[in-house]
């Protein structure tokens, strides 16, 4: 970038402690478009003082509009703009300071809506809540900017000291903490172990301000956390327009996707529609309206009842899904137990014709490599990019029934159904590096994918989501890379990664996804692939040496010398099988190609910043995700 | 002053700040590591309170005279928790690679740089020397632990040889799922699951800890002695260190240029300190004022008051590792020389700096 003098480098965080610390996918949403939007604050703030925004291209930027009070059309419910900037200004710091106070504001006016709504009221029941609810509103942001060149922002980001504190250091914080961001006091500002009561008749009250379904019984929030959770039912007044986050699907519904997909477009629909009336008459409160129209494109009523209700095992227990008379302690009346049976057998009837739905759902991050050097390069020829790119990341999502949470410069944040996340996951990386490609400029985007349980908290699929995407994808294998992590109820099942050109194949297929598809399309496989797998693990780890398998390993073979590995897994395939079919001819040939692929797949593909792409190590973990995938996630 | 290894019997809990109350469902509990010095201190207070006939409840005059109370110490003195790794040649003590040291992955291991203060910068703290180095593409700050010997390179101004060890050859975490059973059913009971993270350390790395101001009768009830440590009543083996063996303090030989001395505080233990200085402020007790720094985020400490049945205030710490970068007088080069601890809670082990400088 030529002269930097005039130049802001601006950011907001924390991120991650803001973002991931969420227990519903609306507060992982509203974390997201909170940041997005109060970024979008800190750039109109600068437009306003005759400065310019370099990074990113903010032109076509719906959000952007409709902050400055432009905007046409519908209103934006994603967040796009990202919460690091580059703009310029003829009195840079003047701009940088304003822009600042306009973040500060504009949070403090988010903070007030939800404090008069909500708090307010219950606030003189609670100890010293509007004290609490002050100190961590004013102390939560780190606002950061520098003047000059970039790299003035990289040093300012090693010192995480902000001018803001109100005491000189980040707050103490006093009795109980919040249940979702620990760090934080809970606002009622009672002790639980000595005064329960107090406690819970404090946060009765707000949930009854809350209409009840926001909040559960044993949450306790902090300021920070209500403001998230609350804020979409505030933003008309805090923002300016509605967000309609209502129409947020569960991590279960998205885990259901392809089965309500399948169970939609078959003949069992009207059966369907006939469970979800049942169902609708049975118990209340339990439409999610706009969801299927936003990922089926369609209205169902089967598409649009409480994901809960599409399992039956949610179904026996009256606290995931009460119905009208479920007492909130205590067993249920016998009328009522008998409808919760009725809806039990019914949808064990449609499982009996279509399948069961799967528990598990993906959880996708993205983000672009070595972008502070691309800036610094060629800023705005990367910020043309990064704004083309942003174009196409919401269609591929929808393309493969995804539902989009976040997507601003270089960094995506997805939920999708498990079978069709991993090429999703390939697309976009395509799409990123012709977006680059158009402007001449070579880049790769990598991503850490987490398959994980519903029963998973949300909080520790996006702290693993973030682990593997940095530690695992970037920083140990290299730009360019996806590393896939799986999260059973019972902790980590495996966790796989590799360069993306290691991942597929010369067709441009996922080529763990197609081996998974060819076994789940031979029951006899499925069957077999259990034994084969952990067996074939078991032997990796004594042929090298190893105690003990963790996820994630890798397997150095090299002192084995003229060992053939395919051959040796191979056999252990047909082994495997023997039991279940005949041997012939094509079957040999099939295992020959199966196990060929599975080892490319386990085999060390490093980012192109390694002196040699492909390793001998091996990892087991590319077999044992084959499993899981082929099982599209049934067993947990 | 004696030091004494601790070492898992089996798996460790030290839980952060999330709430974990008794009746609920709380998934994913996180840990601490290595925990907090109020966490190992009042490990030992409490097995030497056992020792001395306590058994639940408050503490009798006797064991207050001799072990205090709380946040008073009486005279007792700690230092540490320090991480140690046996090796080849012998027991290796372990620092929390310093926040200067940046580093990126290639074939080999790590590319590393120092940061140190560079031109004033417009930014939100005003015109400040913020830290930084030439050909830092694409390195970030390094999670591990360094050695001592990499601690004085590092302490002289100089990139340290070899790697940084990363925590995964130190530790581990492993999930655990507690429940309770209904006594009927045998199923487990409504909000009464919760799940955890434990802390299993890899085999000889220990804890280190140093102690003083105990008399030499009650001493030995710490030697070979098996006290809960942490959360779960999970165990621990303590054994004392000959006498001389240990951490020893670790401080780079520091003369004025120009008449000014320019030294750096690198923090080995966690630091309270009332207000974080900033640009052309001082630290409480350090001669001089801070001309730049690399601080990492507030690493929140809080605890149980089990006496009181409630929790401890969850206060924001430096993490160890932090870095300031200060310079004093010529004539202010003892008072420097002379600082090994700050902030408050020295006496349980927080606070403790290395001396270098840039």
């Amino acid at each position: 970038m030529s002269d930097s003098s005039s130049e802001i480098n601006f950011t907001i965080g924390p991120v991650q402690g803001f973002i991931a610390q969420a227990r519903r996918t609306r507060d992982l949403w509203s974390g997201s478009f909170l940041l997005s939007y109060l970024s979008g604050c800190a750039m109109a703030e600068i437009r306003r003082c005759d400065g310019r925004i370099k990074v990113p291209d903010v032109e076509g930027d719906q959000l952007l509009r409709w902050i400055e009070s432009d905007g046409e059309g519908a209103p934006p419910r994603i967040g796009t703009l990202p919460n690091r900037f580059v703009a310029s200004a003829e009195d840079p710091a003047g701009a940088a300071r304003s822009a600042a106070e306009g973040v500060r504001s504009r949070w403090k006016k988010i903070a007030d809506c939800v404090w008069n709504k909500y708090v307010e009221g219950v606030a003189d029941q609670g100890k010293n809540t509007r004290e609490i609810w002050e100190r961590q509103v004013n102390n939560f942001w780190e606002i950061h900017w520098t003047i000059g060149a970039m790299e003035g922002m990289e040093a300012r980001k090693n010192w995480r000291i902000c001018t803001d504190w109100s005491d000189g250091r980040p707050t103490i914080e006093w009795g109980d903490h919040c249940t979702i961001m620990s760090d934080w006091q809970e606002i009622s500002g009672y002790v639980r172990s000595i005064e329960r009561k107090k406690q819970d008749d404090f946060w009765k009250e707000i949930r009854q301000e809350t209409s009840g379904m926001d909040l559960r019984s044993d949450e306790r929030l902090c300021a920070i956390a209500l403001i998230k959770r609350m804020f979409p039912s505030v933003a008309e007044d805090a923002i300016g327009w509605e967000v309609s986050a209502d129409r947020w699907p569960s991590t279960l519904y998205v885990a259901a996707i392809p089965w309500l997909s399948a169970v939609i477009e078959s003949a069992e629909r009207d059966y369907a529609n006939d469970y979800a009336k049942k169902a609708f008459s049975y118990a209340e409160h339990i439409q999610r309206k706009g969801v299927a129209e936003q990922i089926f494109g369609r209205k169902d009523l089967f598409l649009e009842i409480d994901a809960n209700f599409y399992h039956t095992t949610s179904l026996k227990n009256p606290k995931s899904t009460p119905l009208k008379m479920t007492p909130e302690d205590g067993d249920e009346p016998e009328d009522v137990r008998r409808r919760r049976e009725e809806l039990i057998e019914c949808l064990e009837e449609l499982y009996n014709k279509k399948g069961k739905p799967s528990p598990f759902y993906a959880m996708l991050l993205m983000d672009g490599d070595n972008m502070g050097r691309l800036i610094r390069e060629s800023g705005e020829a990367v910020s043309r990019a990064l704004a083309s790119f942003a174009k196409d990341v919401e269609r591929v999502v929808h393309d493969n029934l995804g539902v989009l949470v976040y997507a601003g410069g270089d960094d995506v944040l997805a939920m999708l159904p498990v079978e069709r996340a991993m090429s999703c996951a390939y697309r976009l990386s395509v799409s990123f590096a012709e977006s680059f490609e158009a402007q001449g400029m070579e880049a790769t985007i990598s991503a850490g994918l987490v398959f994980a349980s519903h029963r998973v908290p949300l909080r520790s699929v996006m702290r693993e989501a973030h682990s593997i995407l940095d530690d695992i994808a970037k920083d140990e294998n290299g730009r360019g890379s996806m590393a896939v992590s799986v999260l059973k109820g019972s902790g980590r099942y495996c966790r796989w990664v590799s360069s993306w050109k290691g991942a597929v194949s010369p067709e441009n297929e996922v080529v763990l996804e197609r081996l998974a598809k060819n076994l789940s399309e031979k029951p006899d496989g499925i069957e077999a692939s259990s034994s084969f797998f952990y067996k074939s693990r078991e032997l990796l780890l004594m042929l090298a040496g190893e105690q003990r398998w963790s996820p994630g390993m890798f397997f150095d073979l090299s002192h084995l010398g003229g060992l053939d590995i395919e051959t040796l897994l191979q056999a252990e395939y047909l082994n495997a099988l023997e039991h279940r079919s005949e041997i012939t001819e094509e079957v040999r040939d099939s295992a020959v190609r199966y196990v060929r692929d599975l080892l490319s797949v386990s085999r060390r593909h490093r980012g192109p910043e390694h002196e040699r792409a492909t390793g001998k190590e091996i990892c087991a973990d590319g077999m044992l995700l084959v499993k899981f995938l082929s099982q599209k996630g049934v067993q947990e | 002053m004696i030091y004494l290894r601790i070492t898992p019997v089996d798996s460790w809990f030290f839980r952060d700040g999330r709430p974990f109350h008794l009746g609920e469902a709380t998934s994913d509990v996180g840990g601490l590591f290595p925990p907090s010095a109020f966490t190992v201190v009042g490990a030992i207070r409490a097995h030497l309170a056992r020792s001395m006939g306590w058994r639940e409840g408050k503490w009798s005059e006797e064991i207050c005279r001799v072990l205090g109370d709380g946040y008073d110490l009486a005279g007792l003195r700690f230092r540490g928790p320090l991480l140690c790794r046996e090796g080849d040649r012998g027991p290796e003590m372990l620092y929390p690679a310093p926040l200067n040291l940046l580093g990126k992955r290639n074939d080999s291991g790590y590319e590393m740089r120092l940061l140190r203060p560079g031109e004033e910068v417009e930014c939100d703290l005003g015109r400040v020397r913020l830290p930084t180095a030439e050909k830092i593409d694409g390195m970030k700050q390094l999670s591990g632990y360094v050695n001592g010997d990499q601690l004085k390179q590092v302490l002289r101004g100089e990139v340290p040889e070899g790697r940084v060890i990363p925590r995964e050859e130190l530790w581990g975490t492993e999930y655990a799922v507690g429940l309770e059973r209904e006594r009927d059913t045998r199923t487990a009971k409504e909000a009464h699951l919760y799940s955890i993270n434990r802390i299993r350390l890899v085999r000889g790395v220990h804890l280190i800890m140093g102690v003083e101001g105990i008399d030499e009768g009650l001493l030995e009830k710490l030697d070979g002695a098996v006290m809960p440590i942490g959360g779960e009543g999970r165990m621990g083996c303590v054994e004392m260190l000959s006498p001389g063996k240990g951490v020893s303090e670790i401080r780079q030989e520091i003369g004025p240029i120009d008449g000014r001395v320019r030294f750096t505080l690198v923090h080995i233990t966690p630091a309270f300190l009332g207000r974080w200085p900033r640009p052309g402020e001082s630290i409480p007790g350090v001669p001089g004022e801070v001309v730049s720094a690399c601080v990492g985020r507030a690493l929140r400490i809080g605890g149980w008051d089990s006496v009181n049945r409630r929790p401890v205030e969850l206060k924001p710490f430096i993490p160890p590792g932090s870095v300031w970068f200060c310079e004093a007088e010529a004539d202010e080069l003892n008072d420097v020389m002379s600082v090994s601890r700050i902030g408050e809670y020295t006496g349980f082990g927080f606070g403790e700096i290395a001396l270098g400088i840039w």
